[in-house]
């Protein structure tokens, strides 16, 4: 179990900041998440930015400008994974005495690739073959539906259930309402999977203060726990193997569940890494929040909503808040930092005491993905 | 029309594909300690990190399909829709690469058996044509 806490949460709502810079975004996010912890910035110790397209030193020039230089500024590259990935990075250097405060934040401009897929790197063999992302996720979906005898219709339902939730969240991109149909007969992407099963990219930043337990009680009556913070990469593979399970979240939960002394029946919030419909129902089983196989069946019970027994994703996930890469991880953490706080508002899940976060990804050939990280968090 | 590289289209270190006797065949690399196959080649051996660099192998490209999806957007010099899929070779190892039809075209499906063949599978920004190995429906044999 970590000594770690959080003690603030700031974060821009994800969209289109076209005319922004991604420096004025991120800066934005700290100063909320500075002021919501009611610290001075003096009291930071260390600062970490996790980007995965935002170039050189992006920490640094995030935080130049709020006078926030001279400690030491780590950039964090995971991928999908990169927030969190900093996340964990500031979780050792509270936990070891190097900071007793830490600032993390993830910031990512999207908007400068003009939309399209992610562009991933060029000397990848698959890449270079025509792979995408969403193909990378089409492929599992094909597997999974032949597998287990799951619909197109079940894949849809996740995205009918997101946005239902996104309705309450003014951090999300897409909040109006879809049903199944619509999801269907939108535009094709990568078949199965259509343009309303993908998540959009965008823009926007997510920070959070850390501290270790000690400072954090002196500090705060409301700061939230950090039971565990795991990172785990894919396992090189190039035979045949399934890919209608995820072996790396599989494996990345199982270390998270250990380090904070929980189960699957523990967890009464979960934001995981729906970057495409399919992969929520994959993490479903993965989670333990169903049997292999069952995820189609519990999505259509409606119990991953709020209200039902294991809510996933109140925030509307990825798919309705967008997926500015590095800021994903810390956007999840924050959207279980006020579920837990009970500052959710309309989409505040009752009773809630234990949260998961979960994201995952970065194509890389021969891997399941490239990173993934797992917190748990509760009061 | 110029081959696609093996890492990269402008490294041509290491090819991943060559014609024998009229026929695509893949290069990939084989550990001569513990006769791991890999492909694309490597350095080094992932099992047993025995250098394989210099012990260069052809793989025969017959293998079922395992996976695969219509592409509809992807990134510049790709033409849409294109098929990619997973290609589970006989050998053991799964390729990832355009599926390309056969005499009819269609679109491939898990559990076809598939050969690889040269095709054009994305264009340059200067307009050269990249050629790569890609997977076609096996001919029966028996007929």
């Amino acid at each position: 179990m970590s000594d770690a806490r959080i003690i603030g949460a700031g974060m821009v709502p994800f969209g289109k900041w076209v005319s922004k810079t991604s420096e004025s975004i991120a800066q934005k996010a700290i100063l909320d998440a500075i002021a919501d912890a009611e610290i001075d910035r003096s009291a930071i110790g260390e600062a970490f930015c996790g980007t995965s397209y935002g170039g050189p030193l992006a920490g640094q020039r995030a935080l130049r400008d709020l006078g926030m230089t001279g400690m030491a500024i780590t950039n964090v590259e995971n991928a999908c994974s990169s927030g969190a990935s900093g996340v964990r990075e500031a979780v050792s250097a509270v936990e070891s005495g190097r900071a007793e405060i830490a600032l993390v934040f993830g910031v990512e401009k999207l908007t400068k690739f003009g939309g399209g897929t992610l562009p991933l790197e060029a000397t990848d063999i698959d890449v270079s073959q025509g792979m995408v992302m969403p193909a990378s996720y089409a492929m599992r979906a094909q597997r999974y539906l032949m597998k287990y005898g799951a619909r197109p219709e079940h894949l849809a339902m996740v995205t009918v259930k997101a946005r239902k939730m996104a309705a309450d969240n003014p951090y999300a991109q897409f909040r109006s309402p879809v049903t199944v149909e619509q999801v269907l007969q939108a535009r094709m992407i990568a078949d199965p999977l259509t343009l309303l099963m993908c998540c959009p990219t965008g823009d926007g930043a997510a920070a959070v203060v850390i501290a270790n337990s000690r400072r954090a009680r002196q500090l705060s009556r409301r700061s939230i726990r950090i039971k565990a913070s795991v990172a785990q990469s894919g396992k090189f593979e190039t035979g045949a193997h399934d890919i209608s399970q995820s072996e790396l979240t599989m494996r990345t939960v199982a270390l998270a569940y250990e380090q904070a002394s929980v189960g699957p029946n523990d967890i009464n919030v979960a934001e995981v890494h729906d970057a495409f419909t399919i992969a929520e129902l994959m993490y479903y089983e993965a989670f333990g929040f169903c049997e292999e196989g069952a995820a189609s069946s519990l999505v259509e019970s409606g119990q991953t909503t709020i209200g039902g027994r294991i809510p996933v994703n109140p925030s509307g996930g990825l798919l309705c808040r967008g997926h500015p890469v590095g800021a994903t991880g810390i956007a999840q953490i924050i959207e279980c930092v006020w579920q837990l706080r009970g500052d959710a508002k309309a989409r505040q899940v009752e009773g809630c005491k234990i949260a998961l976060t979960h994201c995952t990804g970065g194509g890389v050939s021969g891997l399941d993905h490239g990173a993934c990280l797992i917190h748990v968090l509760g009061r | 029309m110029r081959p696609a590289g093996p890492h990269d289209a402008r490294d041509s270190s290491r090819s991943t594909w060559t014609r024998r006797n009229g026929q695509v065949v893949l290069l990939g690399t084989q550990c001569p300690q513990c006769g791991n196959l890999a492909f694309p080649g490597r350095d080094f051996c992932d099992r047993c990190l025995t250098e394989m660099s210099n012990n260069s192998v052809e793989i025969r490209p017959t293998g079922v399909v395992y996976s695969c999806s219509s592409v509809h957007v992807a990134p510049a010099g790709f033409k849409v829709p294109y098929q990619i899929g997973y290609v589970d070779l006989s050998s053991g190892v799964r390729v990832l690469a355009q599926l390309q039809g056969g005499a009819s075209k269609a679109r491939l499906a898990p559990g076809d058996a598939v050969t690889a063949d040269a095709g054009q599978i994305r264009t340059e920004p200067d307009g050269t044509k990249v050629e790569s190995y890609v997977f076609r429906v096996m001919k029966d044999e028996s007929q």
